[in-house]
C-alpha cells in the first residue's frame, strides 16, 4: 500500500506520495473528473506553458496499476519534483508577495474559466530558484454558480496579513507564520494595528470590517454559502475582489532597514582583503565536480553561492538576516535565476518538525541532504554569539554527510574581538588547533589557506570514508 | 445544484464580505441576505416569545 506524505492529508480527495524521487497525487473520482475538466481547458493549458503550474502527466491505467491505493482513488497523476521544499515562513518579503500575486493570477484565470481553487495557501506555491511554481493541482473545482470564494480568509491569514504587517508595522512575518501554521486570524492581525493605520490600503476592509463580521456573525444558524447564493451572489463579485487583492498586493513594498549584514563587505576591512582568495578557493572547490544540492549557511549577499551556482543543480542560501534574503532575492528575480534559493534561517534554531504530530512541516535537515556545505564568516557567530560548543557544530556540519568549506576567524580576527569585547572569554575551545582535532574526527582535509587579511584560514573538509565504503 | 465547500470553514463573515466590496450588486445581495435573516430570525422571535408567554396552568389541590 502507497504511504501518503505525512503533510497531505487536509483535502480528501487529492493526496501526494512519494515513490522513486518522484512526486505523485492520487485522485479520488471526483478529483479525477474536474481534473480531465480543467486539464482541457485553455486556462489551464496557458498556465502550464507559461510555467506558473507544475509539469503534470496523468498515468496510464498501466503504469498506475504499479500502485496499491486505498479504494476511493482512481487515478494518479505524476509532478515535476521540486529541487528544494521550503516554506512561507522561511521565505523574504518579495517572496511571499510573489506567492501570493501568483496564487491571485491562477485564482483569476480559473474564476475565468469557471473554475476556483478550494484553497488559499501559500504551502500551495513553491519556488524552483527564484521562479515560484504552483504545486497544488487537486486544488481546482469547478465553480458554482453563486457560490463565493470560500479561501478568502484563508488568503488573509496566511498571505494578505503577513505582507501588510511587514510593510505598514515592520513586523517581520516570519516568526508569526512558523509559531501559527493557520496563520494570523484578523483579530490579532487588527490588534498590531494603529488607528491611523485603518486610513491605509487593505486594512479597513480586508482586517477591521472582516473581523467585525466575524465576531457579529459566528452564531448563525443557516449556511452562509446557501443564502448568499439565494440572495442572487454572482461570479463578477468574486473576479471585483480578486482585482482589488491584485491592486492591492502589488502595490506592497518593504524596504529593507539598513542592517549591519547588508552592508557588510563595505563596513570590515578583513572583506574586501580577503575577497579574492576565498572566491578563488570556493570556485577551484566547486568546479571540480558538478554538485546536485550545495548549502550556503550564512550567505549574506548571495556572492559565493553566485560561484557555487555555476557547478551545481540547486544551492540553498541561508541567512537570518531578512534584509540580507529580499535583497538577494530581488536580485535573484530579476535575473530569473533558478540555481539559487534563498531562505530565512536563523542557523541556531532552524525550522523544526511542524503541524500534526510533528510530520505536517519537515525540518530543514529532512529535506535534502547537502552535497557541498559553504560555511564561510559564520562559526564565530555561533560558537561566541550563540554560545554554541565547537564540537557541536563540527558535529552538526558533520551530520548533513557531505563535503564542507569552512572558513575560520582566529581570536586575533577584528571580528572575533568585537563579538568578545563585552563579554567574559569562557570559549576556550575556540582555537585552530581544537578545530583541526574536531574536523579530523569526521574529515579529511586535502586542501587548507591561510587569508591574505591574516587571522583567517579556510579548510576544505571531506567526509572520511568507512571501510564499507560508505561516506 | 449542490454547492462545493471547502474542507475548511470560510468564517460567514468572510463570506458577507466578498458581497460587500462586489459593487453596488453587492451591496443588494448583503440587503437581500439582512432582510431574509432578519425575516427568519424575527419568526423565530416571535415564536420564541409566544411560547414564553403562554399560559402554563397548574392544577390545584
Amino acid at each position: 500500500m502507497v504511504q501518503f506524505d505525512s503533510g497531505s492529508f487536509r483535502d480528501r480527495s487529492s493526496r501526494v506520495f512519494l515513490h522513486d524521487d518522484a512526486v505523485f497525487r492520487a485522485l479520488t473520482a471526483e478529483s479525477k473528473a474536474t481534473w480531465d475538466k480543467a486539464s482541457q481547458s485553455s486556462f489551464f493549458q496557458n498556465l502550464i506553458s507559461s510555467g506558473l503550474i507544475v509539469e503534470t502527466e496523468e498515468l496510464s491505467v498501466d503504469q498506475a496499476c504499479s500502485f496499491v491505493l486505498p479504494a476511493e482513488f482512481v487515478s494518479i497523476l505524476r509532478h515535476r519534483r521540486i529541487p528544494f521544499v521550503s516554506y512561507p515562513y522561511e521565505w523574504s518579503f518579495g517572496m511571499l508577495r510573489q506567492a501570493a500575486l501568483v496564487h491571485l493570477q491562477i485564482l483569476t484565470e480559473a474564476v475565468r474559466g469557471g473554475f476556483i481553487l478550494k484553497d488559499a495557501s501559500p504551502y500551495n506555491v513553491q519556488f524552483c530558484g527564484a521562479q515560484p511554481v504552483f504545486i497544488d493541482l487537486g486544488s481546482f473545482t469547478e465553480l458554482a454558480p453563486g457560490e463565493p470564494w470560500s479561501a478568502y480568509r484563508q488568503f488573509c491569514e496566511l498571505m494578505l496579513f503577513p505582507l501588510l504587517l511587514q510593510t505598514y508595522r515592520g513586523v517581520h512575518f516570519q516568526p508569526l507564520l512558523r509559531a501559527q501554521l493557520e496563520g494570523i486570524p484578523a483579530k490579532h492581525f487588527m490588534q498590531w494595528m494603529r488607528w491611523r493605520d485603518l486610513f491605509r490600503p487593505g486594512v479597513f476592509v480586508n482586517g477591521w470590517l472582516q473581523s467585525a463580521l466575524e465576531r457579529n456573525t459566528q452564531s448563525l444558524p443557516t449556511s452562509t454559502v446557501r443564502d448568499l447564493r439565494s440572495s442572487g451572489f454572482h461570479t463578477s463579485m468574486i473576479e471585483r475582489m480578486l482585482q482589488k487583492l491584485t491592486h492591492l498586493v502589488e502595490k506592497l513594498k518593504w524596504t529593507p532597514e539598513r542592517t549591519q549584514w547588508t552592508a557588510y563587505d563595505e563596513t570590515l576591512p578583513h572583506v574586501a582583503d580577503d575577497l579574492q582568495a576565498k572566491s578563488e578557493f570556493v570556485s577551484t572547490v566547486c568546479r571540480n565536480k558538478a554538485r546536485r544540492l550545495v548549502w550556503d549557511l550564512g550567505c549574506n549577499d548571495g556572492r559565493y553561492s553566485l560561484i557555487a551556482a555555476e557547478h551545481a543543480d540547486l544551492v540553498v542560501a541561508m541567512d537570518q538576516d531578512h534584509a540580507c534574503i529580499q535583497q538577494l532575492y530581488q536580485s535573484l528575480a530579476a535575473k530569473k535565476q533558478s540555481t539559487i534559493l534563498p531562505l530565512c534561517v536563523e542557523l541556531a534554531n532552524s525550522s523544526p518538525a511542524l503541524g500534526w504530530r510533528g510530520r505536517e512541516r519537515k525540518r530543514l535537515e529532512d529535506r535534502g541532504r547537502p552535497e557541498l556545505v559553504l560555511c564561510l564568516g559564520l562559526i564565530h557567530h555561533l560558537v561566541l554569539a550563540s554560545n554554541i560548543p565547537l564540537p557541536e557544530v563540527i558535529d552538526w556540519l558533520a551530520s548533513f554527510g557531505g563535503e564542507i568549506i569552512l572558513e575560520f576567524p582566529t581570536k586575533e580576527d577584528d571580528m572575533v574581538k568585537a563579538l568578545l569585547r563585552n563579554k567574559r572569554d569562557q570559549y576556550s575551545d575556540y582555537s585552530l588547533d581544537r578545530l583541526e582535532f574536531e574536523l579530523l574526527k569526521r574529515f579529511e582535509i586535502p586542501w587548507r589557506r591561510s587569508l591574505p587579511s591574516g587571522a583567517r584560514t579556510l579548510f576544505h573538509a571531506v567526509p572520511k570514508t568507512r571501510p564499507d565504503g560508505a561516506a | 445544484m449542490n454547492l462545493p465547500f471547502a474542507y475548511f470553514d470560510p468564517s460567514a463573515g468572510s463570506l458577507l464580505l466578498q458581497a460587500l466590496v462586489g459593487g453596488f450588486g453587492g451591496i443588494v445581495v448583503v440587503g437581500r441576505y439582512l432582510w431574509t435573516q432578519y425575516l427568519g430570525n424575527g419568526a423565530a422571535q416571535s415564536a420564541l416569545s409566544s411560547s414564553r408567554e403562554m399560559p402554563v396552568h397548574i392544577p390545584s389541590r
